[in-house]
């Protein structure tokens, strides 16, 4: 599972940087930097509730 | 998970966030992130366990839990502050690290305290 969470997020940052060239080359700068702004809370929900896991853990094993 | 994995995961996952990098910066930062937070995810795996023999060892020699446990907090607020600290300095803000790591050594240092403290007793207990 690790592996493809990392490719997860890489194939959603390369969409995003693919919308944005093509939204950027049709002349509408602003819708592509609203899909970099999509695509970037998507990839941090994702680590966001990886990070939260991860904290849990860490908080359990040194008693924080 | 052996070493031979995990640092196969870190090499993919630079290349992914150099592959983000020139397009997308925040999207590449936000991979190094997760890429961190998984070999972190096996790293404390690993320690769970070193833990369990530290905690029995503690106990057969004796030492109450009131001493060993400052040590584990402190290990654990240097090893966090550290790394985030890093990434930080990852997305170019130095500024934030430095100030993050003052703040975890002043945490480290207020979880030390009842350390000294117990020490400190068992000194005065003795004399």
């Amino acid at each position: 599972m690790d592996v493809d969470f990392i490719f997860r997020i890489a194939a959603i940052g390369i969409l995003v940087s693919v919308l944005n060239q093509v939204l950027s080359r049709s002349g509408r700068d602003e819708q592509a930097m609203m899909t970099t702004l999509a695509g970037l809370v998507v990839v941090l929900m994702m680590v966001v509730q990886k990070i939260s896991d991860l904290f849990n853990l860490v908080k359990g094993l040194f008693g924080l | 998970m052996d070493i031979f994995k995990l640092s196969a995961l870190a090499v993919i996952a630079a290349l992914c966030a150099l592959v983000l990098r020139k397009r997308v910066p925040e999207l590449a930062m936000a991979l190094t992130l997760a890429a961190g937070v998984l070999l972190l995810g096996e790293a404390v795996d690993a320690l769970a366990s070193v833990r369990g023999l530290a905690d029995s060892l503690a106990r057969t020699a004796g030492l109450s839990p009131r001493v060993w446990r400052p040590v584990w907090k402190t290990v654990g607020i240097g090893v966090i502050a550290k790394l985030a600290s890093a990434v930080c300095k990852d997305a170019g803000e130095g500024g934030v690290a430095a100030f993050l790591e003052t703040a975890g050594a002043a945490l480290a240092l207020l979880a030390a305290l009842p350390l000294v403290e117990a020490v400190f007793n068992t000194l005065s207990s003795l004399l």
